[in-house]
């Protein structure tokens, strides 16, 4: 082959995969509509006028079952921006506090904060709102029990005094506000517009006083009615989204503090600014900048976690979709309404941040800080009881307002460990059964040597399970393997793929006198670590086209990486998933059928492939173009620069962020189970279903808990194993 | 950059081949790929033969219905159709691959002939018949929708519960049903909407909502299997709706749904003739009624004109006893009456076809 047949082939490659591609498209289409027309589905929007007929709980704006369909995605798309809203809202202010607490002087305070980011950040966001859930549900009094305040929760929700408002007081407090608006508009000078403000905010309160009243709740016939209800479903929502989001705000709130130049608060100092002058007139707005960018991308993950609202049967969007897809069977038109949605969410959210920053004349992309360095908390020194004294003098009781504020800590936390250790331990049962547990009030351990079979293994056939557990235990020390620093090499992938197809072989049975096993049976644990395992190894090769592609000069190559990988970043994962589960078979040919556990795996590669390609491409803008211009001067070909000169470098600075999107992974597996597969969340749902062991949900989610955080943790130590080895080579 | 000007100019003759090349060979697999996939239309019935098993849809677990037992397998009212299917037309029962699938998933699975028979609690509707490309293939069990509420709550009409809030299991009629029942009462409620019966049950009895509301007869396991003391709760004895609850098949293949449609018949007509599990191999040589062995094969049958050999009722009925027999191994035990489930004869719906 001379040299110009070779640039030739490579020259056609892209434009041999790109008409391959458009034949593959075409003849998914073609099964697509020949599927359709065999099923009789009927496709296109015009179901949207169509009467809904089914009733939702939670609504803002008026709606009966007799209104369209369109009403009722309204309905539910107005309940996904009030969710998000909310969730933004709290969480910020959630995570400002605790970024606050974990930088404060005071070493308990900081460790506390600590522990709660951890605890938060390494357990699964459905695990967590079904803990919110349950706890809500069972731990609240039922309606009916006491008289009603005016502030009244149950387990049905929170009740509050609603304001409201007779007409003619709407119609004027309405004119009123556009009046202000309007004005407001036109009176662009600082003094006229606060004079306006003020002038037309009486305006505004006239019609309160004259025509507003207030509905207090009360105890109706079916619990408490009247007043301003918000239902369970709905308070599980907003403080699950709130919690999680704000650990991680945390950290980007401290990182962004962190990164403002020490010499801002030294200077503050100097001029003679008190420490809370300094922090909130010198650091916090500079620290704001740079915490922007990233506080917008994770408060886009708290628009797209909010579809998590469809497991616990808040009518938000991505519910009322599932719920029309199901009366109605046209399940392309219904996925096409999330992908779009969410994508439109997200790029108003984006683009209304960024004007905002613009606006402050700041750059959305942030500026270049120090870099983030570690707390500076001081080491409790162990060794030397000597030094203790003196210590805890610095540490603990500087000042009498850190005395008190460790006081209180202490006495709190002793509290709180007291009653969980006499939970965990002195009042719990140990031996026995159900009707054992019910006499005492701590934990029930009978429970777990009951269900933890069930929690670990599920429906597994009995007589099996140790396939199940040598499934897990494969994966699992590969997970140990990956720990060494010795075995860090690109092998370590192939003993990944190797230990995931004995577990697939071992779940799957049928030779050497194993008997076969359907996939449909398979469940728990092995479940779990199988999906994430091959989920983030399948998801790597492609990533890694993905990362070139999007990079590419040919944009017959650029665009359609890019718009994969905007696509699923802007989707929320129950998305991909409802994609996989219920449109999947629609483009396939009938003769092929695939079970549920392969498409949401093949929904899983996808979705973590977009994330992994943008950690991969931050890494290929981080080498110096001198590397692939020097490539270029030795004489290498365009494929031989990527693979030898850009791949291992690129990787090298992006396998801390590989791992960080592992836990993500990890994470996510639970989301399989809205669409039926048993993962091990799933599981540990079925174990408390049975009457007599209902009362025992909390022994159940402190197992799972407790295995997610194990893997979550240990994953999150071996980035910053790997992060620290790489500072320290390079 | 110069470097790059050589190849483009092949570019042009270069793709014009690869099209060529391509859409040669796309007509050639497309046009055999177009064939196997009207083969595979035509007839579900070679489908099952070539694969081996059935594939039967069923519930995800509901006491009585299908359910798994002590041993792993499943068991109940509408697994044991998918045996019967399975041996009438496998020749043995034991060939059925179970999907258990949640109710809003159960149409597509059928709709995409992943599952050849939906063998679950689902019922008959006009809308549901004609617009999901799906064909019931009879009733197998009359039931209703109710609701179940604690006794203490003092509602004893379904019109007492006006404010009430009712929890329900999503994408089931009984939603669609109790949003159009207080419309049309002019009453109102809260719904509390579920992903699965399970969640439903679970916030019930947490006191999540006033009542719970699905189909009678689940209402009536609740409240047997799942309580500690099933005098606390009550079913309302008022029916909101029919109920005709059967099997469904794919509308595109007319010999399978025949195929199913006679097979129910002959579950329903073995119980009318006196046929059980115990006695149908004697009474396909040796019953005096040549009716009862044409069915059963023991004279020449019908088998040719659905497609089966002559043993196909004989081995159903073999497998699962007839319709009664079904009944009460897995309903009678839990306490729930035949009632609109009897025969006819015995004042009941079930109307067995004519076998001849």
């Amino acid at each position: 082959m001379t040299d110009t047949q070779r640039r030739l082939a490579i020259a056609a490659v892209p434009w041999l995969l790109l008409a391959g591609g458009l034949v593959a498209a075409y003849g998914l289409f073609a099964t697509l509509t020949d599927n359709l027309a065999d099923r009789n589905i009927r496709t296109g929007f015009d179901f949207l006028f169509d009467r809904a007929g089914f009733a939702i709980g939670d609504t803002l704006i008026a709606y009966a079952p007799g209104d369209s369909y369109a009403a009722a995605l309204a309905v539910g798309l107005l309940n996904t921006l009030l969710i998000s809203a909310l969730g933004i809202i709290f969480s910020t202010l959630l995570g400002l506090a605790v970024c606050m607490a974990r930088l404060s002087s005071n070493w308990l305070l900081a460790r506390l904060s600590g522990l709660y980011i951890e605890l938060v950040r390494n357990i699964p966001l459905l695990l967590q709102m079904f803990v919110w859930y349950a706890v809500l549900l069972f731990g609240l009094p039922g309606p009916g029990s006491g008289a009603v305040g005016a502030f009244d929760l149950d387990n049905r929700g929170l009740h509050l005094p609603a304001f409201t408002l007779a007409d003619p007081g709407r119609a004027v407090l309405l004119t009123a506000i556009v009046a202000c608006a309007i004005l407001l508009g036109a009176a662009r000078r600082g003094a006229v517009r606060t004079r306006t403000t003020l002038a037309f905010a009486g305006i505004a309160l006239l019609p309160l006083l004259l025509w507003g009243g207030i509905d207090l709740p009360r105890a109706g016939r079916f619990g408490t009615s009247g007043g301003l209800s918000l239902s369970t479903e709905f308070l599980t929502l907003v403080a699950s989204l709130s919690v999680y989001a704000s650990a991680y705000l945390a950290e980007i709130f401290r990182g962004a503090i962190l990164a403002v130049p020490a010499g801002q608060s030294e200077a503050a100092k100097a001029l003679g600014l008190s420490p809370a002058q300094t922090m909130g007139r010198i650091v916090i707005p500079q620290a704001l900048r740079i915490a922007i960018p990233p506080m917008t991308s994770w408060h886009l993950n708290t628009i797209k976690n909010s579809s998590l609202g469809v497991a616990i049967g808040y009518p938000e969007f991505v519910s009322v979709v599932d719920t029309v897809i199901s009366q109605t069977g046209q399940a392309i038109e219904g996925v096409g309404l999330i992908v779009a949605t969410f994508l439109l969410l997200s790029l108003s959210l984006s683009f209304v941040t960024d004007r905002y920053a613009r606006r402050l004349g700041w750059s959305a992309a942030g500026q270049p800080g120090r870099s983030i360095q570690s707390s500076p908390l001081e080491p409790f020194p162990l060794r030397s009881v000597a030094a203790w004294p003196s210590w805890m003098r610095r540490n603990l009781f500087k000042g009498w307002r850190q005395s008190i504020l460790t006081i209180a800590i202490l006495a709190m936390t002793a509290a709180f460990v007291g009653r969980g250790l006499s939970w965990l331990l002195f009042d719990a049962t140990f031996a026995g059964g159900a009707a054992d547990c019910r006499l005492a009030s701590g934990a029930c351990w009978p429970f777990l040597r009951e269900n933890a079979r069930l929690i670990l293994f599920g429906t597994y056939p009995e007589a099996e399970q140790w396939r199940s557990a040598a499934a897990a235990a494969a994966l699992l020390s590969c997970l140990a393997f990956s720990f060494v620093p010795r075995f860090w090499r690109s092998r370590l992938g192939l003993v990944w793929l190797g230990a995931i197809a004995v577990a697939v072989l071992l779940l799957r049975g049928g030779f050497a006198g194993l008997p076969y096993v359907p996939m449909e049976k398979w469940s728990g644990l092995p479940v779990t670590l199988l999906l994430a395992s091959l989920a983030v190894v399948g998801a790597f090769p492609l990533a890694i086209l993905l990362a070139f592609g999007r990079r590419s000069m040919r944009r017959g190559v650029r665009w359609p990486s890019i718009a994969f990988i905007e696509l699923v970043r802007g989707t929320p994962l129950i998305g991909v998933l409802f994609l996989a589960a219920v449109l999947f078979p629609l483009f396939v040919p009938s003769y092929l059928s695939i079970d549920s556990l392969p498409r949401v795996q093949i929904a899983l590669i996808l979705f973590t492939a977009a994330y992994m390609a943008e950690v991969i491409r931050g890494g290929l803008l981080a080498i110096p173009v001198g590397q692939a211009e020097a490539a270029h001067a030795l004489g290498l070909t365009k494929w031989q620069t990527r693979r030898h000169i850009l791949l291992p470098q690129a990787l090298k600075v992006s396998v801390p962020g590989l791992v960080n999107t592992s836990i993500s992974e990890v994470k996510n597996t639970t989301l399989v189970l809205i669409v039926g597969v048993f993962d091990l969340l799933q599981t540990t749902r079925l174990s408390y279903v049975e009457a007599q062991w209902r009362p025992y949900f909390a022994e159940a989610y402190l197992f799972t808990g407790a295995i997610f955080f194990f893997l979550c943790f240990s994953l999150s130590r071996l980035s910053m194993k790997i992060e620290r080895k790489l500072n320290y080579a390079g | 950059m110069n470097r790059s000007h050589a190849p483009r100019r092949w570019l042009p003759a270069l793709l014009a081949a690869g099209a060529l090349l391509l859409s040669g060979c796309d007509r050639e697999p497309a046009g055999t790929g177009g064939h196997e996939i009207a083969a595979a239309k035509g007839s579900t019935l070679a489908r099952i033969r070539a694969r081996g098993t059935l594939n039967c849809a069923i519930h995800t677990g509901q006491l009585g219905m299908s359910y798994l037992d002590q041993r792993g397998r499943w068991q109940g009212f509408f697994v044991d159709y998918c045996r019967a299917l399975a041996a009438a037309v496998l020749g043995d029962a034991r060939k059925v691959r179970f999907m258990p699938v949640a109710s809003n998933k159960r149409f597509t699975i059928v709709q995409t002939g992943e599952a050849d028979v939906l063998s679950r609690t689902t019922t008959w509707t006009l809308t549901r018949d004609t617009d999901l490309g799906v064909n019931f293939v009879g009733t197998m069990y009359y039931d209703g929708q109710s609701f179940l509420v604690p006794r203490r709550s003092a509602v004893r009409l379904p019109a007492d519960l006006d404010g009430a809030s009712i929890c329900i299991t999503k994408g089931t009629t009984s939603e669609l049903n109790t949003a159009e029942y207080f419309e049309r009462k002019g009453l109102r409620f809260q719904s509390v909407v579920f992903e699965n019966p399970e969640e439903a049950k679970l916030a019930f009895f947490a006191g999540r909502c006033d009542a719970m509301t699905t189909d009678a007869f689940t209402l009536t396991v609740i409240r047997l299997a799942d309580t500690a003391h099933p005098d606390d709760y009550v079913v309302l004895p008022e029916r909101l709706t029919k109920e005709p609850v059967g099997p469904v098949v794919r509308s595109d293949d007319e010999q399978w749904y025949e195929i199913n449609k006679w097979v129910l018949n002959a579950l329903f007509a073995a119980e009318e003739m006196g046929v059980t599990r115990a006695n149908a191999a004697r009474m396909r040589m040796a019953s005096r009624d040549p009716e009862v062995r044409k069915m059963l094969g023991g004279l020449p049958g019908f088998g040719k004109s659905l497609g089966l050999d002559d043993g196909w009722a004989y081995r159903a009925i073999e497998a699962t006893g007839n319709y009664g027999e079904i009944f009460d191994r897995h309903i009678t035990p839990l306490g729930v009456e035949r009632g609109q489930n009897k025969l006819y004869r015995d004042g009941g719906l079930i109307y067995p076809l004519p076998m001849r």
